[in-house]
């Protein structure tokens, strides 16, 4: 029995740092008994603390990602749509992947953070810059792995949450896992409400006081911005024969809410009405053969979205008039053939081929436009991670792809990790990789203005990198430091034409660069406990295109809405069972012109946002309880996001979650 | 023990300084206190949709005088999301803004903000038929929106409604008036021009034109002349090659058609000159379509063909709006740069020589002449 969980346990470690998130499954026979980790060579990744995960679990990921990770969220207000963007890239340009699977829109090439609950995560990885080949090609950013695997239990364990917060803001989430030596299951149920309905006082429209001359600013309610989501995520996961791993998921999710009008409007109240309803269906089917010295893994992934996408305005007294009415089905269809083999401890050889399937079909039946299109990608993945002596390790990796009848170009990556000081956890890392991103298919096919003549967007990625976590006595710390370049030609971007009609065009040539620091620092004082995290970004983005297209107005200056400064910090005190967390996030001024012009009417000023929570959490004899009040906003600031979107006040929410 | 105060305190330091979001700061600045008299043209930016970063600029050609953000600047309010048309009338400018559903009216001497007509679906054009009848065209409403300019107040509407089940019909977009009527283009997926009567505010006709007609004039000898761009590739309602139509507007039959070949063409913006002879409009195509000889085309009223060189070439630029200054008979010419930066006026003779140009704000899109 031993020796099989050996080769299980000491493949899944081999497995953390590289590749597919599914290989994490922990199993309580993990035993370890090499030092070298090949198949940590040359990548960098960053996984979220999963104490930070436990404590946002109520949140969406854009909200635990703004708040605790490098990575820009560009959110257009409390429960609407929030994208997230790797080292001055744009969002377009962030893979994302649920148990391996690509859960990016194919047809609008991103993914709404917002409608991601992290209580249905247990790991969240980031892979920024070059070593998102590994999983995949597209994310000239980077990309972000999301899994869901517990941890292997055998014994009925619930777990769950009832939070109430602001304006009718309710989320709950209920889990339920039990399992024995080979079998386990897993259920997550969750439903999260928002009326939403926050308070404001507009300050872009007044009315004149007929008596004094003087501006009245409306104070108004953030009106048409309800929201709900729920479902259901359910797994299992079978050990059978001894040498194989069968994991199973399916997740559920249905998403209902209404898209608010900037805060410019005072036309009709009854026009304008836009919202969106979307039912997800995703699935995996994860296959692991462990063998004595090689691994066989067959991942088959499916995914099938409709969203109904519907503005209304009501017409002359006859009631409501659609002025759009867009129904999308898209269906994904994801597999992947893997075979790892560990030549000794120091090689490791891996070859793949993946195919992948996607089809959308989106039509607005008003305007009776749409289009029915599909999308076949071929791959051709080969790896080799060897260790040279005890503390060099290298990857190199090419990576061919076929989109329909389209051969990409090659795809090449490089990456190094030397520890340079065992003892003090100094290592140096680094990597360079060259990187396509295809056009999405509304890029390609959206009608009016779709461009089938498009290129990929080509980018060039590439960092260097030291961490160091040095022994000190009582104290833990752990700090990074990493350098990057990154060179993209053939940035599409959608400009508009007159009376409206919007196209993508590659037109630019974008340069990103700059460093991450990140700091951890844990240590203890009689007996109370502080965890101080931070990071800071510095992200120099700029338009290198063609003056002549460009205007020289706009060449060399920053991409619009990427902070050159961005960080965040937590720190937190915990005392017999009493914890009080503070998270800060800032980001620096961003532009929303081309050309960074700097006027007041269009300002992203310095973005500087405070949250606190402080709960207890009461053992149990198996479990716990915990109760948490979470203060957002906590100085009741006015700010703004993005442009003509008001954003709540201090606002609360009030967690009671337990363990058994 | 101290040690740890001290850090407590650094910590509550911190804590304040992090708390230092201004947004007053936005509103409360020294407003600009100007009296502009004289000629002048205000240049309407559009804005990226869903921003709200509309703008006004104001010119003065003979003094050669730019100025930039002028709502803002004087109001400390931004304009709104999608600014698309300005129109004088009785001394006060009214500027349409169509994602905002508002008109907001302004003094054109001084730029203060005296007042706004709101409520409406999502305006395009606003058209005085007397002093206390205007009319606003609409491109989602189905109706022409009746304001009075003096109370400001919604005070009717003329259904436009054709109840097609197949298409959203029938927007309204531009105005021109002869006698008691006033004839009206509907562009979006349609291909009709409306006939109102202003004495009754009935819709009374149509006449059929080329599909999507975008912009319309007069011309002196009371001729109506529609500029169709014909649809898009793809498209449902079908895609007709883009056409240039003369219709007589006592008898509401078309008369002549000229037709671009290029069925990539999209031309827009159909302006004439002040003696009412010579029309200007833009050809060119949608955002990543490509025509041969993009520029601004004239045409005289009794030209016999459609010309086939540019009187001014698009070269590098996007030329995005037109406008001819009635009193000088000067060519106004926007460019839309990369449509995420300030835009460019180009200010020509009408003989082509270049005057002037100016920077202006992000998607100039319509001009006015004051």
């Amino acid at each position: 029995m031993k020796i099989p969980a050996l080769f299980i346990g000491l493949f899944i470690t081999l497995g953390l740092q590289a590749q597919m998130l599914p290989d994490t499954v922990s199993i309580p026979e993990v035993e370890v008994r090499s030092k070298v980790d090949v198949a940590g060579a040359g990548l960098v990744q960053h996984p979220v603390d999963t104490l930070v995960m436990m404590q946002e679990a109520e949140a969406s990921l854009s909200d635990l990602l703004a708040a605790h990770t490098s990575v820009f969220i560009k959110s257009e207000g409390r429960g609407a749509l929030a994208t997230a963007s790797f080292r001055g890239t744009d969002a377009s340009h962030t893979q994302v992947y649920w148990n391996g699977m690509d859960i990016q829109s194919p047809m609008l090439g991103q993914v709404d953070f917002s409608q991601i609950p992290v209580f249905l995560m247990d790991k969240v990885v980031l892979h920024p810059g070059a070593g998102s080949v590994v999983d995949g090609s597209g994310g000239l950013g980077g990309s972000i792995d999301l899994a869901s695997s517990p941890a292997w239990t055998q014994k009925l364990q619930i777990n769950g949450m009832a939070a109430l917060g602001s304006w009718l803001t309710f989320n709950n989430y209920l889990g339920v896992k039990a399992g024995t030596q080979h079998f386990q299951t897993s259920t997550r149920l969750y439903y999260n409400r928002s009326k939403n309905d926050f308070p404001f006082y507009n300050k872009n429209v007044a009315d004149i006081d007929p008596k004094t001359g003087e501006y009245i600013f409306p104070l108004q309610r953030n009106e048409h911005a309800d929201y709900l989501l729920d479902g259901l995520l359910q797994g299992f996961a079978f050990r059978f024969r001894k040498k194989y791993l069968l994991q199973l998921n399916y997740w559920y999710q249905h998403s209902d809410r209404s898209l608010p009008r900037l805060n410019t409007y005072e036309g009709d109240d009854h026009a304008n009405l836009s919202r969106q309803n979307q039912q997800t269906h995703r699935a995996t089917a994860q296959l692991t053969r462990f063998g004595k010295k090689g691994r066989l893994d067959v991942n088959l992934g499916f995914q099938a979205e409709n969203m109904i996408f519907q503005v209304q305005n009501q017409v002359g007294g006859r009631g409501y008039y659609d002025a759009v009415y867009s129904d999308s089905r898209t269906l994904g269809s994801y597999n992947k053939l893997e075979y790892s083999y560990r030549w000794n401890k120091k090689t490791l050889l891996k070859a793949s081929y993946r195919f992948n399937y996607v089809h959308v079909n989106t039509y607005d039946s008003v305007n009776r436009t749409g289009y029915d299109q599909f999308r076949r990608r071929h791959a051709l993945v080969a790896s080799w991670q060897q260790y040279l002596g005890s503390r060099f390790s290298t990857m190199a990796l090419l990576r061919k792809e076929w989109i329909n009848n389209t051969s990409l170009p090659l795809i090449p990556y490089f990456g190094f990790n030397w520890d340079v000081d065992e003892k003090a956890k100094l290592v140096l890392h680094g990597n360079i990789t060259r990187n396509y991103h295809y056009p999405s298919l509304n890029d390609l096919y959206w009608q009016p203005g779709g461009n089938p003549a498009l290129k990929p967007e080509e980018g060039v990625a590439s960092e260097l990198g030291i961490g160091w976590q040095p022994k000190i006595k009582k104290v833990s710390l752990e700090t990074s430091l990493s350098l990057f370049y990154n060179n993209i030609t053939n940035w599409i971007l959608w400009v508009p034409s007159p009376l409206g009609y919007w196209s993508p065009e590659n037109i630019q040539h974008v340069v990103a660069r700059g460093f991450e620091v990140k700091v951890n620092l844990n240590f203890s004082i009689r007996k109370i406990y502080f965890f101080l995290k931070s990071s800071y970004a510095f992200t120099k983005s700029t338009n290198e295109g063609d003056a002549g297209k460009w205007g020289t107005a706009s060449v060399g200056k920053q991409i619009p809405y990427v902070p050159v400064h961005s960080g965040n910090f937590m720190g937190e005190v915990r005392w017999k069972g009493f914890f009080l967390t503070w998270v800060n996030t800032s980001y620096s001024e961003r532009f929303t012109t081309s050309s960074n012009d700097l006027n007041l009417r269009d300002r992203l000023y310095p973005y500087f946002m405070n949250d606190l929570y402080a709960g207890k959490k009461f053992p149990l004899k198996k479990g716990n309880l915990s109760l948490q009040l979470k203060i957002y906003n906590l100085f009741n600031e006015t700010y703004r996001s993005v442009l003509g979107r008001p954003m709540p006040g201090r606002n609360y929410l009030l967690m009671f979650t337990f363990r058994l | 023990m101290k040690k740890c105060l001290t850090c407590l305190f650094l910590l509550l330091l911190t804590l304040l300084w992090a708390g230092c979001m201004n947004d007053d700061s936005l509103y409360d600045f020294h407003k600009m206190v100007v009296n502009k008299k004289g000629h002048a043209v205000f240049i309407v930016n559009e804005g990226n949709f869903m921003y709200g970063n509309a703008s006004l600029s104001y010119y003065n050609p003979q003094k050669d005088e730019v100025l930039n953000d002028i709502f803002y600047n004087t109001n400390a309010l931004p304009l709104g999301d999608v600014a698309t048309s300005m129109i004088i009338h009785d001394s006060l400018g009214y500027v349409v803004v169509n994602n905002s559903g508002k008109i907001y009216i302004i003094n054109v001497n001084t730029f203060k903000y005296v007042g706004k007509i709101t409520g409406l679906t999502s305006p395009r054009n606003i058209y005085f038929v007397n002093r206390h009848k205007a009319y606003v065209t609409d491109l989602y409403a189905k109706a022409i929106t009746i304001v009075d300019p003096a109370t400001r107040q919604v005070t009717g509407s003329i259904s436009i409604d054709n109840h097609n089940p197949e298409f959203y019909q029938h927007s309204s977009e531009q105005m021109v008036f002869l006698g008691k009527y006033a004839f009206v283009n509907s562009w979006s997926y349609d291909n009709k021009i409306l006939v109102i009567n202003t004495l009754t505010d009935k819709l009374v006709d149509s006449v059929t034109v080329v599909k999507q007609p975008n912009s319309m004039v007069m011309d002196k000898n009371n001729k109506l002349w529609v500029l169709s761009d014909g649809g898009f590739k793809g498209s449902a309602y079908g895609q007709d090659t883009s056409a240039l139509t003369r219709i007589d507007p006592l008898t509401r039959k078309v008369e002549k058609v000229f037709h671009f070949p290029d069925m990539e063409a999209s031309p827009t913006g159909l302006c004439i000159n002040t003696a009412g002879d010579s029309l200007f409009f833009l050809y060119g195509s949608w955002a990543g379509g490509a025509v041969s000889h993009a520029g601004v085309y004239a045409l005289p009223v009794d030209a016999r063909i459609l010309p086939d060189r540019p009187l001014i070439p698009q070269g590098n630029h996007l030329f995005y709006a037109l406008g001819i200054d009635p009193g000088s008979s000067h060519i106004y010419v926007s460019d839309a740069r990369d449509f995420l930066s300030r835009g460019a006026v180009y200010v020509f003779s009408h003989r082509d020589v270049m005057l002037d140009s100016l920077r202006v704000g992000i998607i100039p899109g319509s001009f006015c002449f004051k």
